[in-house]
């Protein structure tokens, strides 16, 4: 049988359904089940991110998600499914930039920067819902910053669950049920409770596992931590399970008063810039859609 | 209908008593499928993923070599992905029978409809699975994260449409067995959560013993005797 760990860079990989040959040139990832590579589209040269995986149902749900949610912004366009020796492959635009796990490594994150992540990620996950779905794998590795066109994308829309339904990918650090606080269902609480992970994470600079501390330890360390009262609230809050919706969420943070400090850290300032040009933009779609102009 | 498995959970090669691929692959002969999830950890050498994918192999299942902090969410996509191949393996021969070609002779994209159909299946099964626990000396720091992860399965679990039952054998078991019953087929989570403080650290690793083991006790509902 043809090996995953066969695929080599300078491998063509070439589709049987399209006929369209990619060239591999870099890993960029692996998970339990594939692989994602950057690849050349050998036609045009066309960089592009190329998902491949032993598991077709897995590609063929992300593909029909991505399809689906492709009005958003904030979602990597498809641009095609095919198969190759058995594998499928799932091939998407190549976003040149860092997950937030590259900012996290830099250090501690300003925490005016993680609630304008945490607005954005919160009316992205509202649209979501709206179309009566849950995305339940949210996590700083799924979050890109997209440097070149200066957006924040989610990556990784494998997870895309019907609202209501068992959620069956997950990790554990952002998973309400492996912290004890609820269950592993797909609703509103159980991104709530993933953003506000992601914001404590940035915030505090470092990440936590459900295996060896007690949600009472992560909220006894926001507690401490020097940020101002409100967010501290809206964090304890999220991580309790407090918030029956994302729209609570997001307008809780909308009202906080924020304002940026430039960190003198290079990285950390190419994100708050970012940040807050999404933010801007967020806060426009936000009225247009209150507007129902969109 | 009725789903079996065997779930294995180990971090070591299997050092005592036969072949546990030749077990699996006796147990897939039986109609159960043998999913195996390996736990890696800084010392753990290369070999152990040739045994982990030879027993899945055989045993028609799915495998997986993980972290110890994503034991827990591992051991729901194992199931969850080899429930979905058997029922997949079933409903294409159904429809090559009736339309003459596989699931496979269609798109990629085009293919979600039988994807969805495969899932709403799987949803609506039950389901028998023993998890085997790998309990030798090089497990005891993990012992206490696979008795949480054990939970965390029947937990979600209460999720599907259809029953799911649980059963635990550890192995070796105690002294000098090759392994022990921890739990019998449940479905209560507080019930499980008493009989898992029976999981104690010792010993080698004999798998082939509780694959058989478990092989026996799927089929004839029997608690196996000690060894």
């Amino acid at each position: 049988m043809f090996e995953m760990e066969d695929i080599h860079l300078g491998s063509d990989i070439c589709g049987r359904w399209h006929n369209r040959c990619y060239e591999v040139l870099k890993l960029l990832g692996r998970g339990g089940t594939g692989s994602v590579f950057l690849a050349r589209r050998v036609d045009d040269g066309k960089k592009v991110a190329l998902k491949i995986s032993c598991e077709g149902e897995d590609l063929i749900y992300e593909y029909h998600s991505l399809t689906d949610m492709a009005c958003l912004s904030m979602v990597p366009e498809v641009i095609e499914l095919d198969e190759w020796h058995g594998y499928t492959f799932l091939v998407l635009e190549y976003i040149e930039g860092y997950d937030l796990s590259h900012y996290i490594r830099a250090g501690k994150c300003s925490y005016a920067v993680a609630v304008h992540l945490g607005c954005i990620l919160a009316f992205l996950m509202s649209k979501v819902w709206q179309k009566g779905y849950c995305l339940t794998d949210i996590k700083p590795e799924n979050v890109m910053v997209d440097t070149a066109n200066r957006r924040i994308i989610s990556i990784d829309w494998s997870s895309l669950t019907e609202a209501g339904a068992t959620v069956k990918e997950f990790t554990p650090t952002y998973d309400i049920a492996s912290w004890g606080v609820g269950q592993r269902m797909a609703d509103q609480r159980y991104m709530v409770f993933a953003i506000s992970m992601v914001m404590m994470v940035l915030i505090m600079g470092k990440s936590y596992s459900p295996v060896n501390v007690s949600i009472d330890e992560v909220l006894a360390d926001i507690r401490r931590a020097k940020c101002p009262i409100g967010v501290k609230n809206i964090l304890i809050a999220g991580l309790k399970g407090g918030y029956d919706t994302l729209q609570q969420f997001y307008n809780a943070m909308n009202a906080l008063d924020m304002y940026d400090q430039p960190s003198g850290n290079d990285r950390i300032d190419e994100i708050i810039n970012i940040a807050l040009a999404a933010a801007a933009l967020f806060a426009f779609l936000s009225i247009a859609n209150w507007l129902t102009l969109i | 209908m009725e789903m079996k498995q065997i779930l294995l959970i180990t971090d070591g090669r299997s050092n005592v008593g036969g072949d546990p691929a030749r077990a699996a692959a006796y147990a897939a002969q039986n109609g159960i499928t043998v999913n195996a999830v390996g736990i890696i950890d800084g010392d753990n050498d290369v070999l152990s993923s040739d045994e982990i994918k030879a027993i899945a192999l055989a045993g028609n299942g799915t495998w997986q070599m993980v972290p110890l902090d994503m034991l827990s969410a591992t051991m729901c996509t194992v199931t969850y992905r080899s429930m979905h191949n058997t029922l997949e393996n079933i409903v294409n021969a159904q429809v090559k029978k009736i339309v003459g070609s596989d699931m496979l002779d269609i798109e990629p994209a085009m293919r979600l409809p039988l994807v969805r159909y495969v899932d709403t299946l799987a949803d609506e099964t039950l389901l028998r699975c023993v998890i085997l626990v790998d309990c030798s000396n090089s497990m005891a720091v993990k012992l206490k994260t696979a008795r949480a992860a054990i939970l965390d399965l029947l937990a979600s679990f209460k999720a599907r449409r259809a029953g799911s039952n649980l059963a635990v054998i550890a192995f070796p078991g105690q002294s000098g067995s090759h392994y022990q019953m921890i739990c019998p087929f449940t479905d209560d989570v507080e019930l499980l959560k008493g009989y898992l403080n029976e999981l104690k650290h010792r010993g080698n690793t004999p798998t082939a013993h509780a694959i058989n083991a478990a092989i026996s006790y799927i089929l004839n509902d029997e608690q196996p005797l000690f060894v």
